[in-house]
């Protein structure tokens, strides 16, 4: 027997749906005699309000939508399940929905495959806002990572402020010509924190040399970082250090390094970005920066939750910090065993 | 939806078509529809379409939480399949709560039209005969009164053990047990013994049935495994392959064999399970076991459809997914 529905409901009572629906929802032209056997017949049939039901009376389900790129990389499965968490603290249950390119990502924000919630966060991958283009948010939206994006809340990582600090801590250990491994259309790194890395070469009165910058062709995979490291090894340019976008790619560069002999410290320091779990187990431990996750997803649940309710103010941009997290893998070349 | 309709010149039909994601619409049409929705800023509202059908379009995914990556690969897998059949997937990490099970279970014919349970090792399923009044299927947990997916984890130990034979290794040891089957009493045809499978897959390849087994206190993870190597090389200097039970231990071990000038597998030979990307990059690479987390998601929701459609049979269902053994460096060596 199948659950009962409004529908039969509606027959048991001899009144159309939509009167069941004013009943349940307490509206008040009802007639009394109406309401009443409207009430037996949800008894009889055996039907109970649920969840979709209550969201027609206020316009709120209770949902939120946390769209992600994916949820396989560390960093992206923590702050899924941070947001998730966050969120049910709120009494906000949450949908996760995976989006595999910027035109997923945009259908996403627009609505199109996230009906029903109350508002969306998005952790982007691609999105900009020449790929938004003017469609209408119809609900509220905030970003937790990526640029910044005019036509909603966003918090920004401490990405420049990282990538600075990291740069200057390798300067420190002696290393004077840094690679960098990172993403950027047109063969470079570019962004926020290509920004923090020539912030800190240019504070120490280092030239830029554009021979050390290299992306790889897939941006947060292992797999380009070592592409990234062979091609670097094969142009034939010197370098002591290595700084890699995030930590997926510093897995894989520390392999490519191993692979051609190069031994880290020693002969290269390495160093990743986001700070996750695989890193301290790596041979050797790999230097990173935390991007303070914690602090990201409150400001982002905040802000979320005013929209929701009601806060109708200009787009905000919020900045969260970084620390360093200093480990083998950069330690002073003299020193390492 | 009429203005959307008449913004993209087409039927109401047709705009529900395209919001349902239904096949053999023409892309151009699709097109004209999405553009008409963004300018509207319409957004399709299932509520009403829930209550008129029963159904919410959403399925629940109860998982202990996304930070162990072999979990994380199998919920991705899950949530790429639900897109792909058209439905939504909520996920609940229950951090092994079991307050937090119930609730999802509970939520299930009230917010969701199914649940994939995924069952980890310490979560404490609450199989209190609940589970068969409504739609769930479990992978990789207890047998029980709901439809089951796991992965040949039987098979596994067989291809890991001959492969340890071929290679000539003599003492192996097990860090962690059985991969699954260590569920304690509520499994039937489970031996009692931890690592059980893995030492009859042992017997069967021609080893010596006293095999040592080294269980941890809490999680299976990077931490443990590194603790847990260093000291099962102590207790059992003889041992020259560690069988591990998962990728994560492996690499935690592999982390402290490195830092303590162990050769792998020079000195002893490493597996892990699950094919976790980290495994392809280490120095030396990691022999594992794919678990296949595409195909366990397909067969679930396979299942999962059947009972919500309930044109499932009556008795709980099981299904058991054959798997790959990924020979890598830490098992094989490399070339010098």
């Amino acid at each position: 027997m199948s659950r009962p529905t409004l529908a039969d409901v509606a027959a048991r009572a001899g009144v159309s749906a939509k009167t069941v629906s004013n009943v349940l929802l307490g509206r008040r032209h009802v007639a009394e005699a109406t309401r009443a056997r409207v009430l037996e017949a949800v008894t009889e049939v055996g039907y109970t309000v649920n969840a979709a039901g209550r969201g027609l009376a206020s316009g709120r389900t209770g949902r939120v939508a946390v769209v992600v790129p994916m949820i396989y990389q560390p960093y992206f499965a923590e702050v899924a399940e941070r947001l998730i968490l966050a969120l049910a603290e709120h009494g906000l249950t949450t949908t996760l929905r995976i989006a595999h390119d910027d035109a997923a990502e945009r259908d996403a924000v627009l609505g199109l495959t996230t009906p029903d919630v109350d508002g969306v966060i998005l952790c982007p991958h691609g999105l900009s806002p020449e790929v938004l283009g003017d469609g209408i948010v119809p609900r509220p939206v905030v970003q937790l990572g990526g640029g910044i994006m005019p036509s909603f809340d966003c918090v920004i990582m401490g990405e420049t402020e990282g990538f600075r600090s990291m740069t200057e801590h390798l300067l420190a250990t002696g290393r004077k010509r840094i690679a960098l491994i990172g993403t950027g259309p047109g063969g470079a790194p570019q962004g926020s924190r290509f920004a923090g890395y020539l912030e800190a070469l240019t504070a120490h009165g280092i030239d830029l040399d554009e021979r050390l910058l290299i992306t790889g062709s897939d941006w947060d995979r292992r797999a380009s970082g070592y592409e990234a490291v062979v091609g670097l090894l094969r142009t034939g340019v010197e370098f002591d250090a290595v700084m890699c976008f995030n930590d997926a790619m510093a897995v894989g560069a520390l392999r490519g390094l191993r692979s051609h002999g190069l031994r880290v410290p020693q002969d290269v320091a390495l160093t990743g970005f986001d700070d996750t779990a695989e890193v301290e187990f790596t041979s050797p431990p790999l230097s990173s920066v935390s991007p303070e996750q914690a602090q990201m997803v409150a400001a982002t649940v905040r802000m979320l939750i005013e929209r929701i309710d009601g806060y109708a103010g200009e787009p905000r941009v919020v900045r969260t910090g970084a620390h360093l997290v200093p480990r083998e893998s950069s330690a002073p070349a003299e020193s390492a065993g | 939806m009429r203005d959307v309709a008449a913004l993209a010149g087409v039927s109401l039909k047709t705009v529900s078509r395209v919001v349902n994601s239904e096949p053999h619409i023409r892309p151009e049409t699709v097109a004209r529809v999405r553009e008409a929705i963004a300018r509207l800023g319409w957004v399709p509202n299932g509520a009403a379409r829930a209550l008129r059908t029963g159904r919410t379009g959403v399925i629940g995914i109860a998982v202990a939480g996304l930070r162990r990556p072999y979990l994380a690969a199998l919920v991705e897998a899950l949530v790429t399949e639900t897109d792909r059949r058209g439905l939504q997937a909520a996920v609940e990490p229950s951090h092994g709560d079991p307050a937090r099970i119930r609730s999802v279970l509970d939520g299930r014919g009230v917010s969701y039209d199914g649940v994939v349970l995924i069952g980890d090792d310490g979560a404490g399923l609450p199989l209190d005969g609940a589970l068969t009044d409504r739609p769930v299927v479990v992978v990789q947990g207890d047998e029980g009164d709901a439809d089951l997916v796991v992965d040949d984890v039987a098979s596994a130990m067989g291809m890991v053990t001959r492969h340890l034979a071929v290679l000539g290794r003599r003492r192996p040891l097990l860090l962690g047990g059985d991969r699954g089957a260590d569920r304690g009493p509520r499994t039937p045809g489970t031996l009692a013994e931890p690592g059980a499978v893995t030492r009859a897959a042992l017997a069967a390849a021609g080893f010596e049935a006293a095999v040592p087994v080294i269980r941890p206190d809490g999680e299976w993870d990077r931490a443990w495994g590194a603790t847990a190597a260093v000291e099962a090389l102590a207790a059992h200097p003889q041992t020259d392959a560690l069988i591990c039970v998962n990728d994560e231990v492996a690499l935690g071990a592999l982390s402290a064999l490195a830092a303590r000038g162990v050769d792998v597998p020079g000195r002893v030979a490493l597996f892990g399970y699950d094919n976790l990307d980290d495994g392809w990059f280490t120095t030396p690479s990691l022999t594992t076991v794919d678990p296949g987390p595409a195909r366990l998601a397909r067969a679930a929701l396979d299942l999962l459809g059947e009972r919500i459609a309930r044109t499932a049979p009556a008795a709980p269902r099981r299904v058991v997914l054959p798997v790959e053994l990924v020979r890598r460096e830490s098992t094989m060596g490399s070339p010098r």
